[in-house]
This record gives C-alpha cells, sequence and structure tokens, in this order.
C-alpha cells in the first residue's frame, strides 16, 4: 500500500505528461489537431537543425561527460591518499553545484567572448568548461564515496602482494566501484542534458551553429508555436535519453555478473 | 472573605492570638491566591498590552480601506499601500505607498487609478499607472471640501463633498489644473445639488444623484451641467452604480438600505426599483464594476461576490467571445464594433483580457483553454514575427471570410499592413507609418531640396557626399540621420522584402544589402549618425528628445504629433521597396472557439460606421470617404501637408514585422563589430545568412 502513492505520483507526475505530450506528436499541430501519423518525427528527423542540434548534443555531450569522468578518476583517488583534505576537498568540489548557474555565467561570458557567433570554438570550450567546473566535483565526490567502501583487508592484501597505488586504483579499487562509477556516469548524463540551461544564458536564441543544441530547436519551435514539433523532439529526446541510460545499466549488469 | 477580615485574622495569627482551626486554614488558602509582585506586574503588562492591540486594531480599523476596478485589475488600498491585482495574475503589486490617500477611484480608460490624498498641507489629487509612474501631475485641491466620494469621467474628477457652501454636494475639477476648467460646483438647475448621497456617470455623458435625504434620483448632463430630466423618487438606496442599457433605457445598479441588504436595479426613465432577487452576503456595502462584472465590497474594499452583468440584466448569454489585448475596450470605435455585433449576436459576450506576457499569450493559444478567440498582436508582446505565427496556423488566415472582405471596399488600400504574400490575417487596430523628420535648418545649410514625394537610397548616398563635404570645411558639425531603432530602418526595410517566414525564404547574401552595409558604414565613419545615448540606442522606442544639427530623424508618430513639421517618406530602392509601419493587427486564434463570430467581430470592427469613430488624428484616414470622420480632435492636428503625406504613407506601407530572432545578431554583435571595422560585409552577410537560415529551416 506504502508504494502506491509514490507510483501514483510517478505516473501523474511523469507518464501521463509524458502520454500527453505523445498525443500532441501525433497531431499535424496545437490549432489544427488533425491526426498526422508520424509525419511530425519524420519531419523533425530529417530536419538539417535537428539533426545539428542531436550531433552537437551527442558530440558535446560525450565531451563533457567524458572529461567530467576522467577530473573525478584523477580527483577521487587523490582526495583518498589524503583523507585530511577529503573533507574540505567535497565541500569545495560540491560548492559550485549549489551556485546559480546565473551567477557563473557573467564570468564565462568575460572569459570565453560568449556572445559572438564569430568564435564559434571558444563558445564549445565555454560550455565544457561550464561543465566541468559544475559537475565534475559531483562525479568525483561519488566516486570518492564508491571508493571509500572498498574494505581495507583487500589494499592491504594488494600492497602486500606488491601492487603499486596505481596497479591498486586500477586493477582493483576501479573494479570495485564499477556499479558505483556506471552510476556516476549515468549521473553526469543526467547533468549533460541539463546544460542547455547554462547554454541558453551563454549564448541565448540562435548561438553558433557549433553549440546549438537539440533544446534551441526545442525551444525555437515553441517560439514559433510549432508545439507538434516540440513534442516530437521531446519523445525523441526521452528515447535517446532512455537509450543512453539503458546502456549504461547495461553494462553495469554485465559488470555486476561477471 | 472580604479583604478587611482577612487582614484582621492575619494580624491575630501574627500576634499569636489563637485562632479557630476553620479560619488558619482560610487565611492560608487566601494568602496562597495572592499574586506575587512580579506576577502582578505580568499581568498588568498583559492587560496594557491587551488594550494596546484593541486600540492599534481599531486605528488600523480606521485607516482607509478602499478598492477601485478597471477593465483589467482591482485596485486597493490599505495600510497606507496602494495595491494592484491584475485579473491574470495570481500576485498583487504594490504601487505606490502612501500614507496619506483617502479616496481611490479607478481610471475607467486605462488601468490606472486617482487618488486623493489628505495631509497638513493640505488635498490633493494624483493619479497613478499600473507601472507606478504618474498619469496626471498632481493637483492641490481646496482643504474646504471634505470629501465623501469621487470618480473620474475623461479627464474630469467628480467630488461629492461637504463645503461651508452647503452638505452633499457634487463639484467638477479639472484632474490636471485649473487653467482651463475651473472648480464649479454643479449648478442647481433643474435639480437640487445638495444633500446627495450616491452618485454615478454613465457613458461619459450622465451623472445621476441620489440624495437618501430627499429620495430624489436627477439626471444631469456631463456636456452642459443642466438636468436632463425631471428628478425621480427612489427611497431607500445607496452606492449608485452605471449598470445597463436595455431598449435604449438606461438602468442603475444600487444596494437597498433595507434590514437585509439587496441589489436593486433602477430604470433611469421610471424611477422604478427593480429588485433582482440576488442574495448578498452579510456585510456588503459598496458596488463597483468593470465591463461585464459586478462586484459586492464590503466597508474595507474586500471583494464578497460578483455577478455577470448581462445575467443581471436578464440577458441570456450563450457564450463569450474573448478578446485579448485588444486595446478597443472603451473606445468609441469598439463600442460600435460591439454594438453592430450584438445585432446578429444578441447572446454572445464579449469579454476583453489584457496579458503581458508574450509567453503566456503563446502558451494560452496552442493549449486552447477556451479564452482566446481574437488577439491583437502589439509589437514586443508576441513570440515571433507574425508571418511565423500565420505559418504555423497559430493565427487564422482570414482572406476568405467573406463578412471581412465585403468591408474592405469602404477602405483605402491599406491591407498590405495585415498581410503576407497576399494572405490576409487580421484588421488593423493602428497603423503608423515611419516618415522621416526635416531639419530645414540644416537642409539649407546642405543646399537640399527637400523631396516632394519618393526619393532613393542613391539619392540619400549623395546627401551623404553633400554632409561629408560640409563637415570637411570644419564648420558646425552636421548629422546627417538619427535612427534610434534597434535594427536601422534601412536593415528592417531589406529585410521586410527579403526575409519572410512564410514563404521560408531569407536572403542576405546580396548586392542591395552589400551597399546597405556600405552605406551604414560610410555614415559612421563620418560621423552623421546622430550618436544616441547608449541606453535609447538599445530601445524601441522613438526619439523623445530633440536631435540638434540633424537632417532628418526616422520616427513613426501619430498623425496629430506631425503638427507642421516637415517629414519626407524614408528613400526607397525601387518601386518594389516597401515604406514600413508599426501596425498593430487583430487576429483571429488558430484555436478561436468560434471563428465564424471572431470573424464577424473583425468585420464590424473593420467597418465603416465603427472605423469612422477611430480618432483621426492618431490613425489618419482608412477609409475612402475622408467626410465620414469627425476631424475635430482637440489632441492636436497636423498640418494639410503632412495629413497628405501620412495618407499616402499609409497606402504605401507594409506591416513592419520584428525578427526578434535575428535582432540580437544584427543589433548585439554585427553591426557593432562591422561599423568597428572588426568585420568586412561580406563576414557580416556570411554570418547573418547562416543566422537566418536557421531562423527559416527550423
Amino acid at each position: 500500500m506504502a508504494g502506491v502513492f509514490p507510483l501514483l505520483g510517478f505516473m501523474v507526475c511523469y507518464l501521463l505528461p509524458l502520454g500527453m505530450t505523445g498525443c500532441y506528436a501525433l497531431v499535424d499541430s496545437a490549432f489544427d489537431q488533425r491526426f498526422a501519423g508520424l509525419g511530425n518525427f519524420a519531419y523533425v528527423a530529417g530536419n538539417k537543425y535537428f539533426q545539428l542540434g542531436m550531433q552537437n548534443l551527442a558530440l558535446l555531450g560525450g565531451g563533457m561527460v567524458l572529461a567530467a569522468l576522467l577530473a573525478a578518476l584523477i580527483i577521487a583517488p587523490l582526495m583518498c591518499r589524503h583523507p585530511r583534505l577529503a573533507r574540505p576537498g567535497l565541500a569545495v568540489l560540491l560548492l559550485p553545484l549549489l551556485i546559480p548557474s546565473v551567477s557563473a555565467v557573467s564570468l564565462w561570458e568575460t572569459v570565453f567572448n560568449t556572445g559572438s557567433l564569430l568564435s564559434p570554438a571558444s563558445s564549445q570550450a565555454a560550455l565544457i568548461t561550464l561543465y566541468l567546473w559544475k559537475y565534475a566535483g559531483v562525479g568525483a565526490a561519488l566516486l570518492y564515496t564508491a571508493l571509500q567502501k572498498i574494505p581495507q583487508g583487500v589494499l592491504d592484501a594488494a600492497a602486500l602482494d606488491g601492487a603499486g597505488e596505481i596497479k591498486t586504483y586500477f586493477a582493483i579499487r576501479l573494479p570495485m566501484a564499477g556499479g558505483q562509477l556506471a552510476g556516476v556516469v549515468i549521473f553526469l548524463l543526467m547533468f549533460m542534458f541539463r546544460i542547455y540551461k547554462e547554454s541558453y544564458l551563454l549564448f541565448g536564441d540562435y548561438p553558433s551553429p557549433r553549440v546549438y543544441m537539440l533544446q534551441h530547436y526545442m525551444n525555437h519551435q515553441y517560439m514559433k508555436m510549432n508545439f507538434q514539433y516540440v513534442a516530437a523532439c521531446a519523445v525523441l529526446l526521452v528515447v535517446f535519453a532512455l537509450a543512453l541510460y539503458a546502456v549504461s545499466f547495461l553494462m553495469l549488469k554485465r559488470r555486476r555478473t561477471a | 472573605m472580604k479583604e478587611q477580615e482577612l487582614r484582621n485574622a492575619l494580624d491575630a495569627y501574627i500576634a499569636g492570638s489563637h485562632m479557630p482551626e476553620e479560619a488558619q486554614e482560610r487565611v492560608l488558602s487566601e494568602l496562597r491566591k495572592e499574586k506575587p509582585a512580579i506576577r502582578k506586574k505580568i499581568s498588568t503588562g498583559m492587560i496594557l498590552a491587551f488594550a494596546l492591540l484593541l486600540v492599534t486594531f481599531t486605528a488600523l480599523a480606521l485607516i482607509p480601506r478602499q478598492a477601485a476596478v478597471t477593465e483589467y485589475g482591482l485596485w486597493m488600498y490599505d495600510e497606507g499601500k496602494l495595491i494592484y491585482q491584475d485579473k491574470e495574475s495570481s500576485k498583487p503589486q504594490v504601487v505606490l505607498e502612501n500614507e496619506d490617500i483617502i479616496h481611490i477611484a479607478a481610471d475607467t480608460h486605462n488601468s490606472g487609478v486617482y487618488y486623493i490624498t489628505r495631509n497638513s498641507e493640505g488635498q490633493a489629487l494624483g493619479g497613478v499607472a499600473v507601472g507606478g509612474y504618474a498619469i496626471i501631475p498632481g493637483r492641490k485641491l481646496g482643504s474646504e471640501y471634505s470629501i465623501q466620494k469621487f470618480t473620474v469621467s475623461g479627464s474630469l474628477a467628480y467630488l461629492l463633498a461637504d463645503t461651508p457652501q452647503g452638505k452633499g454636494q457634487l463639484w467638477r475639477v479639472d484632474t490636471y489644473d485649473e487653467t482651463y476648467i475651473k472648480d464649479q460646483l454643479l449648478p442647481s438647475s433643474g435639480w437640487q445639488n445638495e444633500k446627495i448621497t450616491s452618485f454615478c456617470i454613465v457613458d461619459e455623458k450622465i451623472i445621476y444623484a441620489h440624495s437618501n435625504e430627499t429620495g430624489l434620483l436627477s439626471a444631469v448632463a456631463v456636456y452642459d451641467l443642466s438636468a436632463v430630466q425631471e428628478p425621480l423618487t427612489v427611497n431607500n438606496i445607496h452606492s449608485l452604480l452605471e449598470g445597463y442599457e436595455q431598449d435604449g433605457v438606461h438602468y442603475l445598479f444600487a444596494l437597498s438600505t433595507d434590514e437585509t441588504p439587496r441589489l436593486v436595479v433602477i430604470n433611469t426613465l421610471t424611477g422604478e426599483k427593480l429588485d433582482t432577487e440576488t442574495s448578498l452576503p452579510q456585510g456588503s456595502a459598496e458596488l463597483l464594476r468593470d465591463r461585464n462584472t459586478l462586484y459586492v465590497m464590503n466597508g474595507d474594499g474586500q471583494q464578497l461576490a460578483s455577478y455577470n452583468i448581462a445575467t443581471l440584466s436578464g440577458k441570456k448569454v450563450l457564450h463569450t467571445l474573448t478578446i485579448v489585448n485588444g486595446l478597443i475596450a472603451n473606445t468609441e470605435a469598439g463600442e460600435t464594433a460591439e454594438r453592430l455585433f450584438h445585432e446578429k449576436y444578441p447572446d454572445v459576450e464579449i469579454v476583453h483580457r489584457s496579458i503581458d506576457d508574450p509567453r503566456v499569450v503563446a502558451t494560452e493559444m496552442m493549449a486552447n483553454e477556451g479564452n482566446f478567440d481574437i488577439v491583437t498582436l502589439q509589437p514586443g508582446l508576441v513570440m515571433t514575427s507574425v508571418p511565423a505565427l500565420l505559418r504555423s496556423g497559430a493565427i487564422m488566415d482570414i482572406t476568405d471570410f467573406g463578412a471581412i472582405q465585403a468591408v474592405k471596399e469602404d477602405w483605402r488600400d491599406v491591407w498590405d499592413t495585415v498581410s503576407v504574400d497576399g494572405r490576409q490575417y487580421g484588421v488593423p487596430q493602428a497603423i503608423m507609418p515611419y516618415l522621416w523628420q526635416v531639419n530645414e535648418n540644416v537642409a539649407q545649410l546642405l543646399d537640399w531640396s527637400i523631396p516632394e514625394g519618393e526619393w532613393n537610397w542613391t539619392e540619400f548616398e549623395q546627401l551623404i557626399d553633400r554632409a561629408i563635404a560640409y563637415n570637411q570645411q570644419g564648420g558646425q558639425h552636421l548629422y546627417l540621420l538619427a535612427d534610434s531603432n534597434v535594427v536601422p530602418f534601412i536593415i528592417d526595410q531589406y529585410q521586410q522584402e527579403f526575409v519572410n517566414p512564410y514563404l521560408g525564404t531569407a536572403d542576405y547574401q546580396t548586392e542591395r544589402f552589400q551597399r546597405i552595409l556600405t552605406i551604414w558604414k560610410r555614415l559612421h565613419d563620418n560621423e552623421l549618425l546622430y550618436p544616441y545615448p547608449s541606453m535609447l540606442a538599445s530601445g524601441t522606442s522613438n526619439d523623445p528628445q530633440g536631435v540638434p544639427n540633424t537632417l532628418l530623424r526616422n520616427t513613426y508618430l501619430t498623425l496629430g504629433s506631425l503638427k507642421n513639421e516637415t517629414f519626407v517618406l524614408p528613400p526607397i530602392w525601387d518601386e518594389n521597396t516597401p515604406q514600413l509601419a508599426i501596425v498593430y493587427p487583430m487576429c483571429i486564434s488558430g484555436n478561436a472557439r468560434y471563428p465564424e463570430e471572431a470573424a464577424y467581430f473583425l468585420a464590424c470592427y473593420a467597418s465603416a460606421e465603427a472605423t469612422s469613430k477611430q480618432y483621426y488624428s492618431n490613425f489618419g484616414q482608412w477609409l475612402k470617404d475622408g467626410s465620414l470622420y469627425d476631424k475635430e480632435d482637440p489632441m492636436g492636428q497636423a498640418s494639410a501637408a503632412n495629413e497628405a503625406l501620412w495618407n499616402t504613407a499609409l497606402e504605401m506601407c507594409e506591416a513592419v514585422h520584428e525578427h526578434k530572432d535575428l535582432l540580437r545578431m544584427h543589433w548585439r554583435e554585427l553591426l557593432p563589430k562591422l561599423v568597428a571595422g572588426e568585420i568586412t560585409p561580406e563576414t557580416y552577410m556570411e554570418i547573418a545568412q547562416q543566422q537566418a537560415d536557421m531562423y527559416i529551416g527550423e
């Protein structure tokens, strides 16, 4: 019985809106509401700027997640090695998450000249570094917590067997924290989908094509009152996100089985 | 036990005398009841605090709390704050803090409010808009008025006041000052201007005043302040309020002063008092209204109940037709349109809404929430350009609505202002063509013959040469053009021709655009552009200040504002180049519930009968027959030459479609970099094309 309310909440807050969005994606406009089949999906999928948004989301997002993961993989063991610094370190790492993006964006605007359509490379750099600053620390903190849970006895045994710190890290610690690592990846992916807020703050509407994200496409279609395309995009985005999460989950499951 | 007995017993006890055991117990019991000093202080303090609270609440209750209703919201005055609650918003906003306000009255034409203050310096009348700015300069009122109520009609305020001259008299004062209209006690000719207890003004034409003491209801013409008819006898009413019109007779609302307050309707022809059979909540003390709703308030200015006026009038309401951001409520043209509309659809009630946030407009239009039939697309209150809305189906293509097409016969050819590619999407609510104001002194210095009709950009380029040559002589530096638009007029004009979201076309890579950029850079490099302060340059409004030593000023104004100044049409490239105008189109929402009725309303609004009621000095002559207009507008008149120029521009212009999506590109980056020499025109064109493709191609 206790589980009914969360389930009900999930259905009302997530499944129902998603279902309604799915319905909107099947009509030819919010004004005409004639059944359009998969026409909107076909239009959106074939649209040059939707493809550009997806491409940038995949490439930029992939780059962001990899860079943040790499940063986490470096920072977490350093914190394990220096336990005295771990507590203040955690605070420092998590602090950016608490700072509103709006406050940080002005600094990035100044440093990277993000307002310019003429410097797309620096725009990309601005977005990636902003993501790293904000979310890499969270990944490192999560990974550090996972590494701390590894029994000291295992690490001592490895040391007795002559394994160095680096070897212990890659051969023992990371494999043992594999599940949590996959969790970190899922978190970072989740944050990747949210980076549009910062992107919008940095570049506004109609940015340089290099930082044009899928959400720009959706936002512009909303402004133009093409709600059917917004809905189709949202459905596709959900499918894309679920696929990414599923891959991460399967990898985690396979590792656990192994 | 009495206190003295207790004391005696206590003394005896202390003195060691023998007391009966029972008496000792009673003494001790009483002693235990006695409060220690500290507890006494606390209890005294509590009593004082309670008394203070009582006094405070009483004082607060005496602070005037008032309310006034406008078309789009409710004004309240409470605890020294003038608060506005927009009907479309969940949050009230404090607009003004002033402890001295004693009365407020709604501004029926706008959303503002008038107020009367009283302090040691005397009494004053002020007015404030929702945005917090003053709508009148504020004026002193005589300290002899002991004002009970006031209302504002047009630019005049009517005070119900006691003065040394009499009790309960109606006075009329100008809301600005006494320069033109002196404060005046309404003359008692054919009626008695005394012992009035409530009054209201109907249609800005007739004042109805009622005295509970005499039971007389008088009707006085606003125009000449003479009695319209013999006073009627109507007893036991108060809070008189404009009601409705039925079969040519005005009916007024009022509250009866019977034991149980009732809402009554007064027939102003017969004086008959009709019970609406509406049960009012306890504490009903005052009536307020907007166009469609009657509000019953309590003595503290809090709303107790509301009623649909059409229903109270016994009218059958089938459904409502909602007009959003129409700007026509309370205008003569709008009211004429409503009257014509009701001849065909008597059961349809017209409701006006005002929504400030374009995101709300867009969301409600898409969500089909059912309160969105007609919408006026005010520049700045739309999400994207109008052609893009037409393309997405957000606004209807009304080209094939017969009723609208029929009224076009009476109009001059101004329909390009509400059409894209031959498809009509609305009827104009306002058209303000761009004209260029000429400084004749500068024209003389440059030896420039002011063109009387069309002229072109090549001639403008020659003018640049002329200005450069003049400035090289080293005298007073002259500017050629003052253009405070965010995107310069010359680029707007180009975009109008070459960027079309409805057709899905955009072309910046043309020789003409390159030439435009060259012209703009030349103007800048030779300091021929009037240097507006940066705040103005980033705004969208006209230049509010003079622009000295400048030949031409790009502007759009109302016709009356042109007066005797010299204006020319902006230059063109060829016969296909459009003139531009700021246009407010009234459109039908793509989700309108009753598109046929909405189209019919637009046809009524565009009819010659309603259009001829438009302020001529604002919008000029839209109808072919100019004699239909009442041109005697006190707001100001243009010279005959300017009137002719304006009317010519009307037929030549198209609505400038603000491409918000491309605005940032031009304004924030490309134009500044072009004039700074950081990019070439070619780079500008390339980036502009890239961004426009994105905008068009999504």
